[in-house]
């Protein structure tokens, strides 16, 4: 008898002390750490998560995501020296280990996993409204749809390089799920984004302060379209926010990238990721959202070495006509006369850089190319918009319009925001060129190789590898 | 060695107690140094038997007539004296150590048990086999004597520690190294507390001062460890210190002091030699003129003009060592104390480096009352480790990298600017490329010193409840303190200047502390049931709370000279704190019938912190079956052979070494983000199902003992399969999380294990001993899951989780070989076409960093009162990814090359080992000058000549007042045999994290090699 209690003694601490939940269970010390299941309760968290979905394709298009285009194409003087990852993108020999992109991918996925869950889940918060539900999804879509576009065009073969588009897109992520993803075919993926933008512009308010609002929708579609060969829509996009009477040209072509005090943004810019950079008695809110072109482009030091610099080709093209104001403020020659000349870019000299994604000019470039694709811009009304642009810069009006001139005007207006790559792919597929800077433009290193991060998944494909020689 | 068994075992052997009678026959049994052994079992042939008393005396009652009396003590030979008893008769008996180890009392899990009754595999090392050999660290000494534990001392840095293997590795990112267990306490083993800072991990076993450890046990199989349950499945080490034994105050005290070498030196290009490479390169690619140097530090012509310097030279010197002990025990009437001092000094051959351990200890029991006693065991130390830059972080590895041969270590003239003012003079430190390049600057001008403190303390209560019932309480606190003070002193960074120009120093300090408290409730019941039925049966709990804290903190940055001195921080926020805890309940039954078949089964309940809500408990069953054939009545006509056992084993073990709080999905909030605006957002997904990792474990051991145990040994063959791996995940990028851990996959390690000790010659003047062990392990990754090899990389080294292949699988691009016509090298592609471009997509499993096999060899003679011994360790197969010589031997850049490259092609038609020189990878075809091949792959054989001692016991009769006296001589890694073409064979790594260091083990990168070394040695009894 004497055994048997001791026995149930014994057992009693034994699981006494080892069923005491409170004794295993420790949660990271931090105060602004919130458990996951308790962290998206009510609709103020869900705008709070939002905001960080901005904030996480701020990060991307900070410059990072436009410069790797603008690298492989013809815009940029070879980068000097064998190292850094620049150079191997200007040669067309990215491997997944190259890091500096892989930051950007990764950045564009983390707004998507962000919005979907919005998608997912706002419905069902406390205090979530018809509006506010309907807008946050809203939002949600057009990030995902951002993300989605930029990435595809960057790490797969363009739109239309297969007649069906068949070809190998990218992760296609419209859930939450955490389950791996092949890479989905380029057809379906932009089905998916042109869905989203859809979507996001029957539901997006008109007006949302720094936020996506309805135009951002309509000149994203407008884009979209324009990749996709389809000059009809691409031209009806771009005329429904042209015509909407709220965005005009700014007067001042260096207020493209600028800090605009206190979000008092330019009429042009339809959709900006804005820097802030304000100080009040009780806070200062420093939060730059550019350093990316300012890092890489940064001139306005005389003796400033920047990592990127104009090629010889572009600057020759720009500064052709001396009157254009865009090749006297956005480029200057070093070591002019000299073997040594180089060209810095001055576009992004300045700090707290507003980053316009979507603007009037690029819209009015799109209408006026469309109209010249549709109908040889028979109503002039192309011409119009080229020739407004032409004003701003300084130059004298066009009598008509050629294909020419409008890609011409194109790399001019847009050069260095990642804009020229994609325009050359297009026509490629069009079969209106066929090399980029010398070499085939669909050869392997025209399109990025995934970050080894991606193929952590298996049975993941990655894109052909060799260069472009 | 023998004699502390007697401690061990004063609970144990009330098991064979009988009650006493009235008395006839008396005497007193003592041991061959003539000190009372208690608790002697004697037996008398048809009568009751008694056992000594603690002074040895004992009494029996025995009829008139001829009686046997045996007497028997765990770890003696048993002694049987037939005595004819009339009237009183007083019989004294001495009793000598047995031969045999199967007598012997070995730890295992919350007891004791003899060797001959386990039925699990253990390993036992009492203390001089793990004192023989001068090591800094006691893990070291274990390499070679243990079969199928692998241990590999990592470098030659003072401090370092080694890398334990046993069984091979079951684990990828969990921690793949066994549990220690400090007298009953599981200690305090995280390597990465202090990241690789300066190319080096800190050993945490660093502090434990080999002299004070009586036996380490290490536990290999699931019978052995299951009683640890979640956290045996790599094994487990358990480390009894030294207690109180003789009777009379011992003194002992040793002293040893040596010289140290490195085993290998880098075969760096000369000043010449380099010049004359790199204008190779610079012609290959079609430069004219002048060629111009790595950074343009000095011009062609000024490289020319300098004496240049060996770099290596002047990063290493002559190592000096010492080190004193003392110690002071005694046993009493109620209990017994050890008291030990020590001191270690250990400064190593990279110059400026050194391990300074002092340390003490005391261990005490005490009878509070006949059934209750108290033990204390308490120990403090402080480590000084005297730090310098190592590998990719300086010193050395700079030596073998980037600080070139035409780099001087001072300027001999003044250096003027383009505008003629002086900037350097003559005899300052030539600082053109920061210190880095210049390790001598960079050691001078940095004082860097690490302090760690650690103090680890029980206290046991054992109360004897009844005859059959102990029950014992245990509480313990490990407390260690560890701060890093890095001193930059003004000049170390140029560029670093207040307003006035004045150079200022920088000082930096990392500091943590670790709370490690524990406590275990246990009770034994032991009984006999009839003569044969023999059961012990162990039911307890156990708690253990961590608690890690952390701070980084910097001085001021604008004080100048005397920071350091005055100390006080401007920063020191508590930026890290971790907490953890287990809760346990545990039970084993051990039964055994007539000492001829056994059988085991335990369980252990483990709840851990670590682990989600899902599965925050574990249970962990082993149960085991042992026969000892040579009891039957069949082997009687085998008397050659004297033992046998026949053992079987299997069970479930867990492993959760893996940082706290991964389970737990969690948001940040912060303020002032896009817009300035507040906002949320996920940074770790929740894995609510994250769970132990578990292994099973199989095992059939056969222990042998031939023609009376002049050969013993044992040979078991083991099956161990892991399932739900832990893994630390990088995850698809496409999911927007960066990396989490996941229970994934699963590897199994099978192999098979013989050891054997033969006493080849035994005379009275001269022995012969040899005792041999070899293991072989298989390992393969079976299953990992959805993810492919990129998903677990190996940190820098390569190293990739294949399925189908070992844990540690070098994943490279394949090397064929140069072109004869060009120069340029040629590799395969995946499909085994050749190409010239290296294309990561080409990489295959091409090696494999685990060997087939290892093992140790050692000879033990005995002449009089000469002993000499040696021992060699061997490894067999298994690759060495030499890393670091991809930049030494590959694309010319900034980097001094190795005289390997003397092998290259320079013509049409040279048939060379190595390509064309070239300054532009794309020559290699590549796109990057890290140009992982398996060039750099080599077979990773070797043997090594590991101790040789040689010592000398001064005859008894040559000694006044002192008992005992021994001097020796010691050599260390004075043989390496070895095709290795790089420096050591035996090599281990700074590691980032736990996958790193399971994963690649035998990769180099600029790690400075293993010490040889000479000693000297006395030790005094009095």
């Amino acid at each position: 008898m004497k055994n048997l209690r001791v026995f149930i003694a014994l057992i009693a601490i034994a699981v006494g002390s080892s069923s005491c939940e409170r004794i295993l269970d420790f949660q990271a010390n931090s105060n602004n750490q919130i458990p996951a299941d308790s962290a998206i309760l009510n609709i103020q968290d869900a705008q709070e998560l939002l905001v960080s979905v901005y904030d996480v394709a701020a990060n991307a298009f900070n410059g990072s995501f436009q410069n790797i285009p603008e690298v492989m194409s013809d815009h940029i003087a070879d980068p000097l020296g064998l190292n850094g990852e620049y150079a191997q993108i200007w040669r067309w020999t990215s491997s997944f280990f190259n890091g500096s992109f892989g930051g950007e991918y990764r950045n564009a996925y983390i707004a998507i996993y962000r919005a979907n869950t919005l998608i997912e889940e706002v419905a069902d918060l406390e205090g979530a409204t018809v509006d506010a539900v309907t807008r946050i999804t809203a939002e949600a879509k057009f990030i995902r749809a951002l993300s989605h576009y930029h990435v595809v065009r960057i790490w797969a073969l363009p739109y239309g390089y297969t007649s069906d588009n068949s070809h190998l897109g990218i992760p296609l992520k419209v859930s939450a799920d955490q389950t791996p993803q092949m890479r989905a075919t380029v057809a379906d993926v932009y089905a998916q984004i042109e869905q989203d933008l859809l979507d996001a512009e029957a539901d997006l308010p008109a007006s949302n302060g720094i936020f996506a609002n309805q135009m951002a929708a309509k000149a994203l579609l407008a884009k979209v379209y324009l990749e996709m060969g389809d000059f009809a829509n691409a031209k009806a996009k771009a005329a429904e926010v042209m015509n909407a009477g709220t965005y005009s040209l700014d007067p001042v072509l260096t207020n493209r990238f600028a800090d605009h005090a206190n979000g008092n943004l330019p009429a042009e810019f339809i959709f900006t990721l804005v820097s802030t950079n304000e100080s009040s008695a009780t806070d200062t809110i420093v939060d730059e959202r550019g350093m990316s072109f300012t890092w890489n482009y940064r001139s306005d030091d005389p003796n400033a070495n920047p990592a990127l610099k104009a090629s010889q080709a572009l600057y020759v093209e720009a500064t052709a006509d001396t009157n254009d104001l865009r090749g006297q403020l956005w480029y200057e020659a070093r070591n002019a006369g000299t073997p040594d000349e180089f060209y810095v870019v001055s576009k992004f000299d300045g700090s707290f850089l507003d980053v316009p994604l979507l603007h009037l000019s690029d819209l009015y470039l799109i209408y006026a190319e469309c109209n010249v694709r549709l109908n040889g811009d028979s109503d002039g009304s192309g011409l119009a918009k080229i020739n407004a642009l032409r004003q701003r810069a300084g130059l004298t009006d066009l009598t008509s319009l050629t294909l020419t001139d409008v890609m011409s005007e194109r790399r001019l207006e847009l050069a260095f925001e990642g804009d020229r790559l994609f325009q050359l792919k297009r026509q490629g597929i069009l079969g209106e060129i066929q090399t980029i800077r010398g070499v085939d433009w669909d050869c392997p290193g025209m399109v990025l190789q995934f970050p080894n991060f991606e193929g952590t998944a298996q049975g993941f494909v990655y894109n052909e590898e060799g260069g472009c020689n | 060695m023998k004699s502390t068994s007697r401690f061990l075992l004063f609970c144990f052997s009330f098991f064979f107690a009988q009650s006493i009678v009235a008395q006839t026959v008396t005497g007193t049994v003592v041991d061959e140094y003539n000190e009372a052994l208690p608790s002697v079992v004697i037996t008398v042939e048809n009568q009751s038997g008694t056992m000594t008393d603690y002074n040895g005396q004992y009494t029996l009652n025995l009829p008139k007539g001829t009686n046997n009396i045996t007497y028997s003590f765990i770890g003696y030979e048993p002694v049987t004296k037939t005595v004819v008893v009339q009237g009183n008769k007083v019989v004294n008996v001495v009793m000598k150590p047995s031969q045999t180890q199967l007598d012997e009392v070995v730890v295992v899990g919350y007891g004791v048990a003899r060797r001959r009754d386990l039925t699990g595999s253990v390993v036992s090392l009492k203390s001089k086999e793990l004192t023989d050999i001068p090591t800094p660290s006691f893990e070291n000494a274990i390499q070679g004597k243990a079969a199928g534990v692998q241990v590999i001392t990592g470098s030659g840095i003072a401090g370092s520690g080694s890398m334990v293997r046993v069984r091979g590795v079951a684990s990828i990112s969990a921690g793949g190294d066994p549990l220690y267990v400090v007298d009953g306490i599981p200690i305090t083993q995280d390597y990465f507390l202090n990241g690789n800072r300066g190319g080096f991990n800190t050993n945490p076993l660093a502090t434990i001062n080999p002299n004070d450890i009586e036996s380490v046990e290490i536990l290999k199989d699931a019978a052995a460890t299951g009683i640890y349950g979640s956290r045996g499945s790599n094994g487990v080490v358990l480390i009894t210190t030294k207690r109180g034994k003789s009777k009379k105050l011992t003194y002992n005290f040793s002293a040893r002091t040596g010289i140290s070498a490195p085993t290998a030196l880098p075969n760096m290009a000369s000043k010449e030699e380099y010049l004359q490479l790199y204008e190779e390169a610079w012609v290959n690619d079609g430069n004219v003129g002048v060629p111009e140097l790595p950074g343009n530090r000095m011009s062609w012509a000024e490289a020319q003009a300098i004496e240049g310097t060996d770099w290596i030279q002047e990063t290493i010197r002559t190592g000096v060592k010492q080190g004193y002990d003392f110690s002071a025990s005694k046993g009493f009437k109620g209990g017994n104390f050890y008291a030990g001092l020590s001191y270690n000094d250990n400064h190593s051959y990279l110059a400026g480096n050194s391990y300074e351990r002092i340390s003490g200890r005391f261990n005490v029991d005490y009878n509070l009352a006949s059934n209750l006693k108290l033990g204390i065991s308490t120990s403090i130390s402080r480590g000084i480790n005297n730090r310098i830059d190592a590998a990719w972080s300086g010193g050395f590895g700079e030596a073998m990298s980037r600080a070139l041969p035409i780099y001087p270590v001072r300027y001999s003239e003044d250096e003027y600017d383009a505008d003629g003012n002086v900037i350097a003079s003559a005899g300052d430190y030539w600082l053109k490329g920061g210190v880095s390049l210049n390790p001598v600057a960079q050691r001078a001008l940095k004082d860097w010193t690490a302090i760690e403190d650690r103090t680890i303390n029980n206290f046991t209560l054992d109360y004897k409840l009844s005859d059959a019932w102990t029950l014992r309480g245990q509480g313990a606190v490990d407390y260690m303190h560890f701060e890093d003070h890095i001193w930059e002193k003004p000049g170390y960074d140029p560029t670093y200047k207040d307003s006035d120009g004045n150079l200022l120093g920088r000082a930096n300090m990392y500091t943590y502390s670790v709370w490690n408290t524990s406590g275990n409730a246990t009770a034994n019941y032991i009984k006999d049931i009839g003569e044969n039925h023999h059961i012990n049966w162990l039911v307890g709990s156990e708690y253990q709370y961590n608690r890690i804290l952390r701070w980084d903190g910097y001085y001021d940055s604008e004080a100048t000279g005397q920071i350091r001195e005055t100390g006080q921080y401007v920063n020191d926020p508590l930026s890290y704190l971790e907490e953890y805890a287990f809760a346990s309940a545990f039970t084993r039954l051990n039964y055994n019938f007539a000492g001829k078949y056994y059988a085991e089964a335990l369980i252990r309940r483990d709840g851990s912190s670590k682990f989600g809500p899902n599965n925050k408990y574990g249970n962990f069953p082993a149960a085991s079956l042992g026969w000892i054939i040579t009891e039957e009545d069949f082997m009687a006509g085998l008397p050659n052979i004297n033992f046998l056992k026949l053992k079987t084993s299997v069970g479930k073990n867990g492993n959760s070494a893996i940082p706290s709080y991964q389970w737990f999905g969690y948001y940040n909030v912060a303020n002032n983000g896009y817009g300035g605006q507040t906002y949320r957002y996920p940074v770790i997904r929740e894995n609510a199902d994250l769970r132990w990792e578990t292994s099973t474990t199989y095992d059939i051991g056969l222990e042998y003992g031939f023609f009376n145990d002049r050969v013993t040994g044992e040979l078991a063959w083991y099956h161990k399969e892991t399932n739900d791996m832990l893994l630390n995940v990088t995850l698809q990028g496409s999911t927007g999380f960066g990396s989490w851990w996941d229970n994934v996959g699963s590897v199994y390690n099978t192999g098979v294990e013989f050891a054997i000790k033969s006493r080849n010659i035994v005379t009275d003047n001269f022995t012969w001993t040899t005792d041999f062990n070899i293991a072989r392990n298989t390992n393969e990754i079976t299953s990992i899951g959805q993810y492919s090899p990129d998903a677990v990389s190996g940190g820098t080294n390569d190293t990739r989780v294949v399925v189908g292949m070992p844990i540690g699988t070098n994943y490279l691009v394949q090397f064929s070989h140069v072109d004869p016509t060009n120069g340029l090298p040629v590799y395969l592609t995946k499909d085994g076409e050749e190409t010239y471009t290296w294309d990561l997509q080409d990489r295959v499993a091409v090696g494999n960093v685990m060997p087939d096999a290892i093992g140790g060899l050692t000879n033990t003679f005995n002449y009089k009162n000469l002993e000499f011994s040696f021992l060699w360790v061997f490894t067999i197969g298994g690759d060495i990814y030499d890393s670091s010589s991809k930049r030494q031997m590959g694309v010319v850049t900034d980097w001094n090359m190795r005289t390997d490259l003397f092998d290259r092609w320079q013509q049409p038609g040279d048939a060379a080992t190595y390509p064309r020189l070239s300054r532009d990878y794309r020559t290699y075809g590549a796109n990057t000058e890290w140009i992982n091949t398996n060039l750099w792959l080599h077979d990773g054989t070797y043997a090594r000549l590991r101790n040789v001692k040689l010592s000398y016991r001064v005859p008894q009769s040559k000694l006044k007042n002192i008992k005992g006296m021994t001097v020796n001589v010691t050599g260390t890694n004075l043989i390496t045999l070895t095709n290795f073409i790089g420096l050591d064979p035996e090599i281990a790594r700074d590691f980032e994290n736990a996958t790193d260091r399971n994963m690649s083990p035998n990769i180099t990168y600029l790690t400075p090699p293993q010490e040889k070394t000479v000693n000297l040695g006395v030790n005094i009894n009095f």
